[in-house]
């Protein structure tokens, strides 16, 4: 299962495109996982949510002039959609009664909203799925995408992934004991970021392809990730089929798993690995930013080069990547 | 798309639980709206809404989208045996906001750690990993939300996974009544405060449903070796964007028309050849408008028999495809077209070839299943009794 990936766009805390990100990636880690500003957009599309804005912003970042947006197909990641609207609209039925509801952040607070708008705002008139799968949306979605490209439902796939830091979120996790800086176990707390990603896929030859994605799933309680023994096993399999020159970017959701991870990477001499995870944090899109971030370094290395991304979501979810530098 | 058999089917909606009893209702004619009462919500009118009873409702999760999904997809498993690796695809648009949305209205964006049990399945997400994990499946998961077209395309995508070399998929969608859609609907002016009726002069708007429905899928020879029943087979998916307007479908139905189209040909089928369309027919003024150009575009005239099943189970939103899915391919084997629940007076400027009241017994050998959503989002299916 490969795609090639023709164009990417990224907005991270730091980075407001891919020449910032590589940068960004070797400088130290930002002072908050929040992404400061949205590249200007179309004036009419200033009022959109957030959430909406990001997602707009990567698109735009990821179309090519010459891709025929008619036939384009869209894969919407998120694993928690418009939060903020629908925290907008439970608040206003709560202050001003169940008659008064906003009908604006109620239709934002729709999963499919921001692809709904990136379809209007881009005029993309083909296919449109959203994904929603935790903290893998974005590994997922590129399932999803390849699938698509793959049994020939699409010859471009417009892959794009958004998820927002919200005040309900961090609430959640605090709920649990969970939220960095709060927890009573730092190394198994969790620091919520935010950010998007963008991938055009296609078919054709491109110096970056995706060689493969699986997704799979551990039984594990809701709100704990898998243990070292479930998912070393598919981390061992994924890397020993790689050739050299490969490099590994750790899931390390906390830090007692990225330990696990490294630990069990420590079996690999040589390998070069980094963990993105303190650049982007803990959300359903990070996954896609990380594999992003392992692109954008590849460009720098030499044709052959291979990064293995790998994934962990709440509730026992894993997810590898691989990403390879290839001559063309 | 060729040999992708439905082998089990399961449903759970305000008409009851389990198959019969829903070709039966179908049969009858009969409507599950009734006034509201899973919860209050001073000042606003008790609309007609397609509550499930809480007889349906017996798992233990103590999470109503879960419990209504774990209920349809048992049905749809019976007695199959899931070895290998499959996929469970899930179509949800309000996910585990039943309960979440109880500790923001408690606690309005405190901490709240005392009931945070609510918030444990919020993520829509959750839904598919607690599926596999209590029917003990060991399975690649997908959730798709595409609002009011979520479990069609989720339909969709695990039939072409199917045809693609896996060996099952259960495919479905659920989704429960909530403050969130039956207020949102409300503020969007789009709730009736009748009992719906699709296509007629006099709609008002629709009526929200909850429940759930899943159909096991796979490959018809699996299906043969293993001797399973085959109800029915999945022919063809379509979707499309309107690129139009976020709640507004597009005013000709083009999307719509598109994905009619793209589900026809992935089929290898020609609009004569479809007998029955069971429509999206939410009873809105838009939609049904918008539907009835799609469909005119697509046959070239009246077309086949259209019926809307949403005046008997109300607007099931995530679930709606495959609820309807299930009830097409209930047509299909049993040989009947079910009507329109609540049209009395069909709107004389919607050309379609409505089914009469009381329903039409014939043999049917193609269905298209219609579902569109909020973002101009279209979903086509095309259901068979044979292998296209």
């Amino acid at each position: 299962m490969m795609a090639a990936i023709l164009e990417l766009g990224i907005l991270a805390p730091g980075a407001q495109d891919r020449l910032a990100l590589y940068s960004t990636l070797a400088g130290p880690m930002p002072n908050a996982l929040r992404i400061a500003t949205i590249p200007e957009l179309d004036p009419k599309e200033r009022r959109l949510p957030r959430l909406e804005r990001m997602a707009l912003a990567v698109s735009r970042q990821a179309l090519s002039s010459d891709c025929d947006k008619r036939s384009l197909a869209v894969v919407f990641a998120t694993a928690y959609g418009g939060l903020t609207p629908t925290v907008d609209f439970l608040e206003s039925i709560a202050s001003r009664g169940p008659e008064f509801g906003s009908p604006t952040a109620f239709y934002q607070s729709v999963h499919h909203s921001p692809a709904g708008q990136l379809s209007i705002s881009l005029g993309l008139r083909g296919g449109s799925l959203t994904v929603s799968a935790r903290e893998l949306s974005g590994e997922t979605a590129l399932r999803v995408a390849l699938t698509l490209l793959n049994t020939g439902r699409a010859e471009k796939v417009l892959l794009v992934a958004a998820d927002e830091r919200s005040p309900s979120l961090d609430n959640g996790y605090r709920s649990y004991g969970v939220l960095a800086g709060e927890g009573a176990h730092p190394e198994r707390c969790l620091d919520p970021g935010e950010g998007a990603g963008a991938l055009l896929l296609g078919k054709e030859a491109s110096p970056l392809q995706i060689d493969e994605c699986t997704v799979t799933a551990h039984s594990c309680p809701v709100l704990q990730f898998a243990r070292p023994e479930q998912f070393a096993p598919l981390i061992r399999k994924k890397i020993a089929v790689q050739a050299a020159p490969l490099s590994f970017s750790l899931a390390a959701p906390n830090a007692e798993i990225a330990n696990a991870e490294a630990s069990i990477l420590r079996e690999v001499p040589g390998l070069a690995k980094w963990s993105d995870s303190r650049h982007f944090g803990f959300h359903g899109s990070a996954g896609l930013l990380r594999l992003i971030a392992a692109a954008v370094r590849l460009r720098h290395a030499p044709a052959g080069a291979a990064s293995v991304v790998h994934g962990l979501a709440l509730g026992g979810g894993q997810a590898v990547t691989v990403v390879r530098h290839v001559a063309c | 798309m060729r040999g992708v058999a439905i082998t089990g089917l399961g449903i759970v909606s305000s008409l009851g639980c389990g198959l019969q009893r829903h070709l039966d209702s179908i049969r009858a004619g009969r409507s599950g709206l009734k006034p509201l009462t899973l919860f209050r919500l001073t000042g606003l009118h008790a609309a007609p809404v397609g509550e499930v009873e809480e007889l349906w409702l017996s798992e233990t999760q103590g999470h109503r989208s879960i419990s209504l999904a774990l209920n349809a997809a048992r049905q749809a498993i019976g007695a199959a045996t899931l070895d290998g690796s499959g996929v469970v695809t899930v179509g949800t648009t309000t996910g585990g906001i039943f309960e979440s949305e109880q500790h923001y209205l408690k606690h309005r964006g405190r901490e709240g750690s005392e009931d945070r049990a609510l918030l444990k399945h919020h993520s829509v997400g959750t839904i598919a990993d607690v599926l596999a994990a209590t029917l003990n499946i060991a399975a690649e998961r997908y959730t798709f939300s595409t609002a009011c077209s979520s479990s069609a395309n989720a339909v969709g995508f695990g039939a072409s996974l199917v045809e693609e070399g896996a060996p099952w998929a259960l495919v479905g969608g659920v989704d429960s009544l909530c403050r969130l859609t039956y207020c949102g609907f409300h503020a969007l002016k789009l709730l009736s405060n009748e009992p719906c009726r699709p296509f007629d002069s006099h709609r008002r708007g629709l009526s929200l449903g909850e429940g759930a429905a899943f159909l096991l899928l796979e490959k018809d020879e699996r299906a043969k070796d293993r001797g399973a029943p085959i109800w029915a087979y999945v022919g063809g998916w379509g979707c499309s964007s309107d690129a139009y307007h976020v709640t507004a479908p597009h005013p000709e139905g083009q999307g719509a028309a598109t994905a009619m189209r793209a589900a026809l040909a992935e089929a290898g089928l020609s609009p004569p050849d479809v007998d029955y369309v069971n429509a999206h027919g939410t009873a809105t003024e838009a939609n049904d408008r918008a539907e009835a150009i799609a469909l005119e575009a697509v046959f070239q005239g009246p077309g086949p028999l259209t019926s809307s099943s949403k005046g008997a189970t109300g607007h099931t939103l995530g679930a709606a495809g495959a609820i309807e899915a299930v009830i097409s391919v209930l047509s299909l084997s049993a040989g009947y077209v079910p009507a329109t629940v609540g049209m009395k007076n069909p709107d004389p400027q919607l050309r379609i070839r409505h089914v009469p009241a009381g329903g039409v017994s014939m043999p049917l050998g193609v269905v298209l299943s219609n579902s569109f959503g909020f973002g101009g989002n279209n979903a086509a299916l095309v259901l068979m009794s044979q292998s296209p």
